[in-house]
């Protein structure tokens, strides 16, 4: 039972990187303020490339344990820490979207991207991996 | 990978295990949440309004170049030693020495003084910030109440140790990053783009020497105890090295943001100047995540001297300093008594803690591989319980004294690099000189328990 639920970030924090960086990237084009624009397309290609990079880290790791969660505990913490910087910097006036569809769709964004990544690390840390490897 | 034992054991006095050693990775992002300070980020800015770019670069780049290198070579004993700077010191200064600069230096200076000044500090930013975005004061920003859950806070992560510490870095570095990066573009865009940059003129200006020496002054502490961070490198020398890159890359972006930030818009802090270009949620999350990670560092590393010092475990200790620091910050933002003279005292208490690295580096790198034949560095110190340490090394704690006499009363060069040069130097000749002699210049033997006090 733990084994799937751990298993079941393994496959999906990397994939959950690549999705919501695709769609954060269509949302930030979609933004009528260019600095709003330029700074989230920013915020979306990082946890698409640190999602690459993860797979690539997996590839590596094969079956080794202590390599595959150092992998995917930190691509969780890039999946927190960059849907709270949407969160953060949505709030700015001069990083406002400049339309309110898509300024709150970069909010849900955000959010969901800050809930998955926060779950993934609690339930590693649950099952006492270092969080911090 | 596994890590089922207590959540409040922190290794304070005995060597750190293998199973919680950490990463390269983890060791740069703990260094660098501690670094992201206010103070820091205060002197950024004050650089920025004082220097022009090409003076301003080569400032940060000298002056992270000192505070790296000093760091690098401090962190490395901590990774090969696996124990906290105030245990290191039970050869050098010898045990009651080690039990008295500790406590002097880091337990009073770091863990009592400059954590309650810094939550203070927090207090009366959160105030001023939340009065320029909101126009008013909510009770939970009133510069008091604050400065009372600004302490707990920090104190929570102090209590946890390395891990709270690491904890917070990394949900805070990567945000840094990305409002400081967010910040110093704005400011660029809306002074003309980067052609500008150059262009802009100081407005109070300073020579380079006193950037520097402001830029190598406002983190020698830290470049002082390394090891307390260091001693959790999976490989001894990642500490060090993670020290020295934190440094190098990122202290230059940090001070060139807040630079950046003040040299081209009207503010006069950062705070202000991110007010000014409406993120002013970055500025608040910054001030109290920033003051957050480096404060709960302030505390840990008073408690780990305190620890060295009196037989209380570390959690106990640092709840009651937290306590302590939690009471003298909500007073002095309730104008009961002012920051000042605190503030004069810890400076000049300050001055004695950077030759704790100089002779640190002296007796690990020169005096025990060349004068005790001790090349392996894994072998240089030993610890454990039924270890024996002199009472009192007299040529460390003289070194010591000296050299924060010289470094308070010589008023020529980089008042910190004087420090560690100089009890680097002294502590050489004397230990050269003694042991040439045949002068004993230790008094007493104590042995260590096993519980490692």
């Amino acid at each position: 039972m733990v084994e799937s639920k751990l298993d079941f970030f393994k496959r999906n924090v990397p994939r959950t990187l690549l999705i919501l960086g695709v769609i954060g990237v269509v949302i930030s084009l979609l933004a009528p303020n260019p600095y709003g624009r330029g700074l989230f397309l920013l915020v979306s290609l990082v946890p698409i490339i640190v999602g690459l990079l993860t797979y690539v880290r997996l590839g590596k790791a094969q079956n080794d344990d202590g390599k595959v969660s150092k992998s995917i505990i930190e691509a969780s913490w890039i999946l927190f820490t960059f849907g709270v910087a949407y969160l953060v910097m949505a709030t700015s006036t001069y990083y406002h979207p400049g339309n309110d569809v898509v300024h709150a769709a970069l909010i849900v964004l955000g959010i969901v991207q800050a809930i998955f990544g926060a779950y993934s690390l609690v339930s590693y840390g649950r099952e006492g991996y270092i969080m911090t490897p | 990978m596994s890590n089922k034992k207590s959540i409040f054991e922190d290794h304070a006095i005995t060597a750190v295990p293998k199973d919680v050693r950490r990463s390269f990775t983890s060791m740069f992002m703990t260094y660098t949440g501690v670094i992201v300070c206010m103070a820091v980020i205060w002197t950024g800015g004050e650089l920025g309004t004082g220097l022009d770019l090409n003076s301003f670069l080569i400032a940060i780049v000298f002056g992270s170049l000192i505070s790296g290198i000093i760091g690098l070579l401090t962190g490395v004993v901590g990774g090969y030693t696996r124990v906290t700077t105030y245990v290191i010191l039970r050869h050098s200064f010898g045990r009651l020495g080690s039990q008295i600069a500790g406590a002097a230096v880091s337990g009073i200076g770091c863990g009592i003084g400059w954590f309650f000044i810094q939550a203070w500090l927090f207090a009366v930013v959160i105030q001023t910030i939340s009065l320029e975005l909101w126009g008013t004061v909510p009770m939970i920003f009133y510069g008091p109440v604050a400065a009372a859950w600004g302490a707990a806070l920090m104190t929570l992560t102090a209590v946890l140790g390395f891990k709270g510490i690491a904890f917070l870095s990394y949900i805070t570095i990567p945000l840094f990053v990305v409002i400081l990066g967010g910040g110093s573009y704005a400011a660029i865009t809306e002074a003309g783009g980067f052609a500008a940059v150059p262009e802009v003129m100081p407005t109070d200006p300073i020579t380079v020497p006193v950037a520097i020496t402001a830029i190598v002054g406002s983190y020698i502490a830290g470049a002082t105890i390394t090891s307390d961070i260091s001693r959790f490198s999976i490989k001894s020398t990642h500490g060090g090295w993670a020290w020295f890159w934190h440094i190098m890359l990122f202290q230059p972006i940090l001070y060139a943001a807040a630079g950046l930030l003040t040299m081209l818009t009207p503010g006069t802090d950062v705070a202000q100047a991110m007010a000014y270009l409406g993120i002013g949620v970055g500025a608040l999350f910054i001030v109290i995540m920033g003051q957050w990670t480096t404060n709960d560092s302030n505390l840990y590393n008073g408690a780990l001297a305190f620890a060295n010092t009196f037989k209380l475990s570390k959690p106990v200790i640092t709840v009651i300093m937290g306590a302590i620091g939690a009471v003298m910050a909500s007073l002095t933002a309730m104008g009961v008594f002012g920051a000042d003279p605190f503030m004069a005292f810890l400076g000049m208490l300050g001055t004695w803690l950077p030759p704790i690295a100089g002779i640190m580096i002296a007796d690990f790198y020169i005096i025990k591989p060349y004068l005790h034949g001790l090349r392996d560095p894994q072998k240089r110190y030993v610890f454990g319980p039924g270890t024996e340490y002199s009472v009192i090394n007299w040529i460390g704690i003289i070194s010591w004294v000296a050299a924060g006499l010289i470094a308070f009363f010589v008023p020529m060069g980089i008042g910190a690099l004087n420090a560690v040069i100089s009890a680097f130097v002294i502590y050489l000749v004397l230990t050269f000189i003694a042991e040439k002699a045949n002068i004993n210049y230790s008094s007493g033997k104590s042995i260590e328990s096993e519980s490692g006090f």
